[in-house]
């Protein structure tokens, strides 16, 4: 817990703050992702921003960069009131962010991505001044060996984030946004781009980093700031905190009315999963699932959870590894073989793959079992009706509505729409990852009932999420999993939330 | 950023729905309100015979657009060789009626020769390839080798004729009535079976219905094969109408087969739409056409006003469709 | 990492061995295929396949299509004809200065209003070809004036004044693609659309620039066309698109966009215009040479999509988000 170096801004109080957002609200349909919030910066500070997901944290970071419009408050920048929307005004206005999401294009070379979309660049693009341009700022970051010639899609994954950080430098940008930064890096990587971060605040900058690791955040921070609920806590110093101080402020959070009560798993085994190996993941994954049991796989963006949920839906290229459902060896080559076997399967983005957006809900809700209500190829109009009516007032969706297309629906309605629909289809196991991202409370606890009804019918249920307290709260079994292994796997009653988020940030107990 | 920005959505949380006939009516309204006034103004359009002309030549191409429309539901666009392909079948079925065959016999011959093309090319695109550039390149291929067969000349049905092809049944031409079959025909199996909503599905969204378990593959060539059926069956019946073919004929097919589906509404992208669209369509091309026709427009302005047509259509329903559906 | 000699050779290598086993073989089956003539017919086919492929291929590379193309040609051939009082030069501008407009036109609409170009060039290629009938009365027309004309047939050696011209253009766009920032947003829109546009390049006017490029190529073939034969006809050049295409596709332009040089375009058309003049001087008939045409097509694509999953299973397969290859010409 050492102490970062004096920065210069981490002192006084009587300085006009770099940024001040004053109560900032923002609400989604349901959703209420920031609620009076209120932040501060001050001028070359390194602030951590902390908190669980759905806490309010990558709200804060749309609005800021200019994706998204806020409902209410006042941002200010060096005492100026500002108006950050949309993104190229928030450029403007002194604001760069790296997101999660890389902005390079693959197709061109590292030093055209660098001067890519800048202003007051020459027009014309000759190789010799554009590497010029590059090699410093590629210096910078540390990615010397690489050649600014490169194709940015020979890049490694840390390469390309590396590579991230090396754009936000040719801007003269005063308030720096890292999301998750080193999510993907090994340490080695971590030490540069720690070493870049204290740099840029050294010049007078000031950078947001958002993380959830904490012993960077006790590295490179001087000052903390937890959401919670979307709410913000006061920001405190890092020399003030340690570990224990800062779990605390991210957890307690009342929502055990929430989850469902337990039921009784069976004690038979449904399905084995024994030595799966595949890319994302550093370790052979092995554990079971018994019917009427759900297991939670838990970890940060990279730890693996996700990986082998995705593989066990058969949409991952397998390298080793065997499946069991019954007692026989079941196929996960491709999503229809495991189909076939009754592995019902939600990911995590409901957009890209979970629903029919321009299609009706009836339509979306009956999509994987029509068969079943159709003879001799010939659907049955009352069959289909009957059927997704019915898991519409299970899922309390206004059976009045069913002609509406899903995409106009709210999210929380939506993911309604994405897990209920496998409920016709009579699945075995159902593998779910983020099963309430962007979800309204009052829709996350249906889900989380609905899941628990399942199971009671002797289904086994697979949840990958990175919301610790949802798993906590609604798994039997949890596996954490940290950098594509498992770390730790235990009964629900062998965990407590302390516990668990500390072994997903892979801290030791105090 | 994908699943976070799906917690954004209009503030207000009531679903909007806009519903399923006001978008052709943006297209056919103006349209039907031009064709009535222009009515008006063209007092020849009214005769029993132009207007048997006008059905007739809709007929044709409606029955192509309609059995094309499976293609473009399932996110497949369209084939750029729809006029070599029926140009094909036509020759093929003049050919063997000329030869001495027994005509069922060659109805079926030629049927099921379109269907493998056809199916072939459904399979290639299912499994990935451009389907633009695919059937682009497959119109080339059997245009060269019909062509080649028939070293330009026109072939002939001889003494064989199937007359028809060209006859009526209480008044009503053969081909408009097998132009409504088939369109209801059509129409039934994308909007009541499982492989027509499985078509809509995979073209509303590919990788959704590939994890609910739907075989973009099989989709692409049943509706390819439809597609193929279509074409047959127009081949076939132009053969037994006119009793002679060559490598020319059917050369402006394509054209009023896209301009038809695409003003009948249906999205070029696919997961929208339905054939009685394209049946709606094809009427309302033929109606334009011929309306130039009577105007004494000539060839080159028929073109002109045809493509400017399929371009405004392109633009109004893509706009029409983004406004409507926030995502 | 350093981008070795071989780095900047190996996506050249296919074109380079296709283009050497066709020379081969159509200089076995037709004798009269040899030597300078065949040079001189190879280069012929660049003014005419070549600038059509090159313009073509700026619209693939940014992600889009222009379907257009063939119809322009014809258009410009025949406005070409018909403004030859303005000199050999002046009727040439001015065919080719039609074309970039409307070109620039259709990328505009196709670029403010985000639509997919594939479907709005069908309608556009229809409309231009119907303007092509109007324009030329539905007949041939000709060049009444031969001395305007005469400079075209002058022959250099291997060299024509239209190959010539047209290497030139080929020259200037494979520096233009190559050295300026808006050719390489033109890769940068057809790579990745979305980062692109995230980053800042600018949708509207880089798709613009691209489609004004397609149609002044068209535009600038067709003129030589008609300078060179002395007439236009508005049947003419229904399968350029097709040749185009394939021209594009045989060097090594891909379908997703963002890939591909001016150099691919080259030995596209060098490959096509052999087998074509090797096929033609053997009498093939044309329609038989539009089937070898498609052929070549579908092999060509059958090759990049086996190529492109192998890359894929080499790679680990992985689905990251984010990063779904778009097909040409799909609107966005």
């Amino acid at each position: 817990m050492t102490p970062v170096d004096d920065s210069t801004g981490a002192g006084g109080a009587a300085e006009t703050p770099r940024l001040l957002v004053r109560r900032l609200s923002k609400r989604y349909g349901n959703v209420q992702a920031l609620a009076e919030v209120d932040f501060e910066l001050r001028a070359g500070e390194v602030m951590a921003l902390l908190g669980e997901n759905g806490a309010g944290k990558s709200t804060l970071v749309k609005v800021l960069s200019g994706l998204v419009q806020p409902d209410s408050g006042t941002i200010e920048i060096d005492g100026v009131a500002r108006d950050l929307y949309p993104s190229a005004r928030s450029q403007a206005s002194g604001v760069a962010v790296v997101h999660q999401e890389y902005s390079s294009v693959p197709t061109l070379t590292v030093a055209e991505n660098l001067v890519l979309g800048q202003t007051g660049v020459s027009p014309l693009w000759l190789p010799g001044r554009l590497k010029a341009r590059a090699r410093t700022l590629l210096d910078a970051v540390g990615l010397d060996h690489i050649n600014p010639g490169t194709l940015v899609e020979r890049l490694s994954v840390a390469e390309m984030q590396l590579l991230e950080i090396a754009r936000l430098l040719v801007r003269d940008s005063k308030i720096l946004i890292f999301d998750e930064p080193t999510a993907a890096l090994a340490d080695r990587e971590i030490e540069r781009v720690l070493g870049v971060t204290k740099r840029l605040a050294s010049e007078g900058r000031s950078v947001i980093y958002v993380t959830h690791r904490l012993p960077e955040v006790f590295r490179i921070a001087d000052r903390v700031t937890v959401f919670r609920n979307g709410r913000s806590l006061p920001a405190r110093s890092t020399r003030d905190l340690d570990v224990d101080a800062v779990i605390t402020m991210m957890l307690g959070r009342e929502l055990q009315t929430m989850f469902p009560k337990r039921g009784t798993a069976r004690a038979e085994t449904l399905l084995e999963i024994e030595g799966l190996q595949a890319p994302g993941l550093s370790e052979p994954v092995s554990f079971n699932v018994r019917a009427g049991e759900i297991v939670g796989l838990t970890g940060q963006l990279g730890s693996g959870a996700s990986t082998v949920v995705e593989a066990l839906a058969g949409m991952a290229t397998l390298q080793a590894g065997r499946a069991r459902l019954d007692g026989q060896d079941i196929s996960l080559k491709s999503r229809s073989a495991t189909l076939k076997r009754g592995i019902a399967y939600c990911s995590a983005d409901r957009k890209r793959d979970g629903t029919f957006a321009v299609r009706s809900i009836r339509e979306n809700l009956s999509s994987p079992w029509i068969r079943a209500v159709a003879r001799a190829g010939w659907i049955s109009a009352r069959g289909e009706r009957d059927r997704s009516s019915d898991i519409a007032r299970r899922f309390t969706i206004d059976v009045k509505r069913m002609a509406t297309a899903v995409g106009a629906l709210s999210g929380g309605n939506q993911q309604k729409v994405a897990v209920g629909k496998w409920l016709g289809a009579a699945p075995r196991i159902m593998l779910l990852e983020e099963p309430t991202r962007g979800v309204d409370v009052g829709a996350r606890a249906e889900i989380y009932q609905h899941l628990r009804d399942l199971c009671a019918a002797g289904l086994g249920i697979v949840i990958a999420s990175s919301d610790t307290a949802e798993v906590l709260g609604l798994c039997d079994t949890i596996a954490t999993f940290y950098r594509g292994r498992v770390t730790a796997l235990k009964p629900h009653h062998e965990w407590s939330e302390d516990a668990l988020v500390r072994e997903v940030m892979h801290q030791e107990a105090a | 950023m994908s699943a976070e920005t799906s917690a954004a959505s209009p503030a207000v949380a009531l679903p909007r729905h806009r519903p399923d006939w006001l978008l052709p009516l943006l297209v056919l309204g103006p349209a039907a309100a031009g064709i009535i006034i222009a009515i008006i103004v063209t007092p020849t359009f009214l005769t029993s015979s132009n207007i048997l002309a006008v059905v007739r030549n809709a007929s044709t191409i409606g029955i192509v657009a309609v059995a094309m429309t499976p293609m473009t539901l399932s996110g497949n666009f369209v084939s750029l060789g729809i006029a070599q392909t029926a140009m094909a079948s036509m020759v093929s079925f003049v050919a063997l009626l000329g030869s001495g065959w027994n005509q069922a016999l060659a109805i079926i011959v030629v049927l099921i020769g379109t269907i493998a093309v056809g199916g072939f090319q459904g399979a290639v695109v299912g499994a990935g390839f451009n389907p633009v550039i695919t059937t682009m390149a497959a119109g080339a291929i059997i245009f060269g080798v019909v062509s080649e067969i028939t070293r330009g000349q026109i072939v002939n049905v001889n003494e064989h004729g199937a007359s028809w092809g060209g006859g009526d049944i209480g008044g009503v031409p053969i081909v408009v009535i097998v132009f409504v079959v088939f369109t209801a025909i059509v129409t039934l199996v994308m909007s009541r079976t499982v492989i027509g909503r499985q078509t809509i599905l995979v073209g509303a969204n590919r990788a959704t219905a590939e994890t609910s378990g739907i075989s973009f593959a099989r989709v692409t060539v049943v509706a390819f094969v439809i597609f193929s059926i279509g074409i047959a069956i127009v081949g076939i019946l132009e053969g037994a109408a006119f009793g002679e073919a060559n490598a020319m004929s059917f050369a402006n097919l394509t054209i009023s087969v896209i301009a038809a589906l695409l003003v009948g509404g249906t999205a070029i992208s696919g997961g929208q739409g339905s054939p009685l669209r394209s049946a709606a369509g094809a009427l309302l091309i033929s109606v334009i056409s011929n309306m130039m026709v009577l105007n004494d427009f000539t060839p080159g302005g028929r073109l002109a006003v045809q493509g400017a047509v399929v371009a405004a259509a392109v633009v109004i329903l893509d706009m029409f469709r983004r406004r409507g559906l926030r995502r | 990492m350093k981008v070795s000699y071989f780095d900047r050779v190996r996506p050249y290598a296919l074109p380079i061995v296709a283009l050497a086993i066709t020379w081969i073989v159509i200089s076995l089956i037709t004798p009269t295929f040899r030597g300078e003539a065949s040079v001189y017919s190879v280069l012929e086919g660049f003014s005419l396949v070549g600038l059509v492929a090159l313009g073509l291929a700026f619209t693939l590379i940014a992600g889009e299509f222009d379907l257009s193309v063939g119809s322009m040609t014809a258009l410009a051939a025949i406005i070409t004809v018909l403004t030859s009082e303005a000199g050999l030069a002046g009727c040439i501008l001015i065919a080719t200065a039609c074309g970039v407009v409307f070109g620039a036109l259709q990328g505009f609409v196709i670029g403010w209003l985000g639509i997919s170009s594939l479907v709005f060039t069908i309608g556009t290629l229809i409309m231009l070809r119907g303007l092509t009938y109007i324009f030329s009365g539905h007949a041939p027309i000709i060049i009444e004036n031969f001395e305007i004309t005469d400079p075209m047939l002058l022959r250099f050696s291997i060299f024509s004044v239209s190959s010539i011209i047209a290497l030139v253009v080929f020259v200037a766009a494979a520096l233009f693609l190559a050295y300026t920032r808006w050719g390489r947003e033109i890769y940068a829109l057809g790579g990745a659309r979305n980062e692109a546009i995230a980053a800042g390049v600018p949708r509207v006017r880089t798709i613009t620039i691209s489609f004004a490029i397609s149609a002044g190529c068209a535009s600038l073939a067709g003129a030589l066309a008609a300078t060179r034969g002395g007439s236009a006809a508005p049947q003419n050049y229904d399968d350029l698109l097709l040749r185009g295409a394939a021209a594009c596709l045989l060097g090594g332009i891909s379908l997703y966009g963002g890939r591909g040089t001016v150099l691919n375009v080259a030995f596209g058309v060098a490959i096509l215009s052999v087998v074509v003049s090797g096929l033609a001087a053997r009498g093939t008939s044309a329609s038989l040479v539009q089937l070898v045409t498609g052929a070549l097509l579908l092999t060509v694509i059958a090759t990049e999509y086996l190529a492109g999953r192998l890359t894929l299973r080499k790679s680990g397969g992985s689905r990251r988000p984010g990063r779904t290859r778009r097909m040409a010409g799909a609107g966005g």
